[in-house]
């Protein structure tokens, strides 16, 4: 039995339909992301899950208990889940120790200072616990609202867009902070995000939403190097997909392909002393490097190169071509 | 089970789903019983009101409406355009200055020029010792629906002015800059562009006057001019004609859902208007003769509707402060301040109820029923009183309770009536907060009420304050409701103000309705300031 399953989940606002039969299941321990493009339905599904939207139809289960269902709807209070929102939802009002200690304020007053200290010292803030959250950074408050949620010892943690209001730095370093965590706390966590680099370093499982469908599920580093669909290519990766037409005919059976759509990742294009010549049509600086936009017997393909190539023409040998 | 009922059910927080299902039906039951007395039977008042002075009702009415827009229009709409766009001497304070004339209730300003230009009043006795012309040679009766329009606009213009001004500095910046690049001149973008633009604004600022307009009482008793709320006065005290009042509000009911029908096709037209950069104008400085037209434009309206009657009042005040009765004074006092504050809260309480049955129940037909209960802003005090009495003389029939001439009463139509200034300001408080941190304590383990107390109330506790002071000045400026269903012999200050200026003792009012502006002049100064520090 999976540790939590969604069986064809159907939700509408009005007459549009945002999620339209969702159904997966997930294993305790594991970390998967949601991704797909503003308006695919990621949030609805994780507010669903959460307890805070309910379903026209479909069941949610956790360990075999029903959570929603058309007989039964167990309150958000009562899910025991973590929800970490993106604009972190501090208490304006409570300094940061009562935020964290929010929702264990029965227990005795040590402890709670223990647990607090604990997360705090973890995550370099100790001197923050005095602190109204309009006194932290955004970085800081995304912290502690972490720090508030894991502290009330939640059964599955669910992250919506928890980077998205932080710069390219910040965003990086709480990555890391929230990596170590996840790993030394084992929490089974759900996290939404439209970035697919988010996915690549926080989970070991992805599903791609797209207009309220699953059109993609598997492991980050799979999708992106070998895409399964159109939706997978164009969003983990620069993958280029070609559809055999009188223009690239020439690729095609030069390369014995038969399918008459195939997908390949700039990697996968390297340059050799002996191989297929490729005439250089321009390139674009990405930051580490450059993507090279090539024509190869009439197929137009991306590759990443370190430097910038100053040839019209080289000479190019292709390691995969996936077909869709 | 998106839509299905038990669902919705388990997953709302069933106290507040209750209660305000339950405030939202006794908000609204005694205005649609109004409907029910079509059927009642009329006494003689009706045939004689419907043989002639209905035609004057409505005449006088549409008069009214019409001048009193105009008026306002004038007053309120070039000021706001001034204040927005040009720096000139004063600017600053007349911005605000210009909102004060809003403290001052009709009835109050009436009484006021009334006085004055009565025969023998202060301005026939300058005029004699200044000028040295006889009363008889300039005199002009007063007390007639031509005088009253600018009267009553020198008060109201506020509420365009506050719209316009929104409108001109923040709405629609954007599209003003736009032809300030095509090289327009200011005015002709004040012409073709501003004005056009604030056609929303201007409507939503002119149903709130006529509004007002509909609802006074006070000011067309005085001045004797025939309305559907002095004929509602008239048949019920005069004739005690139950089932025509109950008609004339009928239809006075129909024109106040006329205006807000109006108001509500302006204001969806204002979603598509009022898009845009929301940052502040560049103001122009302005030379002397500029600057001082620009200042002319807008001391006048201030010193029509503010400066000079403040004047007026502290002057008859100062002069008529020995022969106060200040045991009356005290007891009225008290009286108005417990009601103020005791209906205010329960108005406070009841906005917060309603707003959770919204926010954390699940029925969308909720959220209509809410907003229909808090339609009494639009609706004239006197329609609210009828349609207390036949409700309540219904009860008495069905199960012998009858309660008219309570406090309870009183305080139960002024909930009705004022709802909506309690409702709005804490709604747009909740609305600003979001959901987040509600369903954030929500998923930290607290209940609905925890949740609300814990965490929502203490931040909202500014919106609920004000929310609180502004029904509290409400409660205390209204005339017509308190004058209906006070019990016997409870006075407060605006009953005694009124009883004193319909006995043609305007000066002994004074102190009344000093007191009165000077408790309406705070929510203003808080206005300012919250405006000020934004």
């Amino acid at each position: 039995m999976s540790f939590l399953e969604v069986k064809n989940i159907v939700k509408s606002f009005g007459e549009t339909e945002v999620l339209k039969g969702i159904s997966f299941d997930m294993d305790a321990h594991s970390r998967l992301a949601l991704i797909g493009k503003s308006g695919s339905g990621k949030t609805t599904m994780l507010r669903l899950i959460a307890g805070l939207e309910i379903p026209n139809s479909g069941t949610i289960t956790i360990n075999g208990e029903e959570l929603t269902s058309d007989k039964n709807f167990i309150k958000p209070e009562k899910r025991n889940m973590g929800y970490v929102f993106q604009n972190h939802s501090l208490f304006p009002h409570l300094d940061v120790y009562s935020n964290i200690v929010f929702s264990i304020s029965k227990q005795p007053k040590k402890m709670k200072m223990d647990i607090a200290m604990s997360y705090l010292n973890m995550l370099g803030l100790e001197d923050k616990l005095k602190s109204y959250p309009h006194q932290l950074s955004g970085g800081e408050k995304q912290r502690i609202s972490i720090i508030r949620t894991l502290a009330s010892k939640p059964r599955l943690l669910l992250l919506d867009e928890p980077f998205s209001n932080l710069d390219k730095n910040t965003k990086e370093k709480l990555k890391i902070d929230l990596k170590e965590i996840l790993d030394k706390e084992k929490l089974p966590t759900i996290m939404i995000t439209h970035d697919a680099d988010d996915s690549f370093d926080l989970a070991d499982e992805v599903i791609l939403l797209d207009e309220g469908n699953i059109v993609a599920r598997g492991n980050p580093e799979d999708l992106y190097k070998r895409p399964i669909n159109d939706h997978s290519a164009r969003f983990f990766s620069e993958s280029d997909i070609l559809e055999k037409n009188e223009s690239n005919e020439k690729f095609f059976s030069n390369y014995g392909l038969t399918e008459k759509r195939i997908c390949i990742a700039p990697q996968s294009i390297k340059i050799a002393e002996e191989g297929t010549q490729a005439k250089i049509l321009g390139h674009k600086f990405v930051g580490n490097g450059y993507m090279v936009k090539l024509d190869i017997m009439g197929a137009e393909l991306k590759m990443f190169s370190i430097e910038r190539i100053t040839n019209p023409t080289i000479n190019v040998k292709i390691l995969e071509i996936i077909s869709i | 089970m998106g839509n299905s009922f038990h669902i919705k059910w388990k997953s709302s927080s069933k106290l507040w789903l209750i209660l305000s299902i339950i405030f939202s039906l006794v908000l609204l039951i005694p205005l649609g019983s109004i409907f029910l007395s079509i059927f009642e039977t009329v006494g003689d008042g009706w045939s004689e009101i419907f043989d002639g002075l209905l035609q004057t009702y409505l005449g006088n009415t549409l008069i009214l409406a019409f001048g009193v827009s105009f008026c306002c229009l004038m007053f309120a709409v070039l000021p706001a355009w001034l204040i927005a766009n040009y720096r000139f001497p004063f600017s600053g304070s007349l911005k605000w200055m210009m909102v004060l004339p809003l403290s001052i209730p009709t009835y109050i300003i009436a009484f006021l020029y009334g006085d004055i230009f009565s025969f023998g009043g202060e301005f026939y006795l300058l005029a004699e010792q200044i000028f040295g012309i006889g009363i008889k040679t300039i005199y002009f009766d007063i007390f007639k629906i031509y005088y009253l329009i600018p009267i009553l606009s020198s008060v109201l213009y506020p509420y365009i002015y506050l719209t316009c001004l929104d409108s001109f500095e923040n709405s629609n910046r954007s599209h003003i800059e736009s032809a300030e690049l095509m090289g327009k001149s200011r005015f002709t973008i004040f012409r073709k562009i501003a004005l056009p633009l604030s056609r929303p604004a201007i409507v939503s600022g002119l149903f709130l006057v006529n509004m007002e307009l509909l609802n006074d009482y006070g000011a067309m008793d005085f001045f004797g001019i025939q309305t559907f709320t002095t004929g509602i006065f008239r048949t019920w005290f005069g004739l005690n004609d139950l089932g025509t009042a109950l008609r004339l509000a009928l239809i006075l009911f129909s024109i106040s859902f006329l205006f807000i029908y109006i108001e509500r096709i302006f204001r969806r037209q204002a979603k598509y208007y009022e898009e845009g950069n929301h940052a502040k104008l560049t103001k122009t400085r302005i030379g002397f003769l500029g600057s001082l037209i620009a200042i002319i434009i807008c001391f006048i309206p201030v010193t029509i509707g503010f400066l000079f009657p403040i004047s007026k009042l502290i002057y008859n005040a100062l002069t008529t402060y020995h022969s106060v009765d200040y045991f009356e004074y005290t007891v009225a006092m008290m009286n108005t301040i417990f009601l103020a504050f005791a209906a205010a809260s329960v108005i406070v309480i009841i906005s917060i109820t309603l707003i959770y049955g919204e926010r954390t129940g699940k029925f969308e037909s909720l959220s209509r029923l809410i907003s229909l209960s808090t339609i009494g802003y639009a609706i004239p005090g006197a329609i609210i009183a009828v349609s207390m009495l036949y409700f309540l003389s219904g009860l008495k029939t069905s199960f012998g309770i009858f309660g008219f001439g309570t406090l309870i009463v009183l305080i139960y139509a002024y909930n009705i009536r004022f709802m909506a200034t309690a409702y709005s300001p804490i709604k747009s408080a909740t609305d600003k907060l979001g959901m987040n941190s509600y369903e954030t304590s929500r998923l930290l383990g607290l209940g609905n009420l925890q949740a609300i107390w814990k965490v929502e109330l203490p931040v909202l506790q500014p919106a609920i304050l004000t929310a609180m002071l502004v029904a509290v000045v409400e409660i205390l400026k209204e005339l017509p409701l308190t004058l209906i269903l006070r019990p016997f012999n409870y006075e407060t200050l605006s009953t005694i103000a009124y009883q004193y200026a319909k006995n043609e003792m305007v000066k002994d009012a004074s102190i009344y309705s000093l007191s009165i502006v000077a408790i309406s002049i705070l929510p203003i100064i808080f206005f300012v300031k919250s405006k000020k520090e934004k």
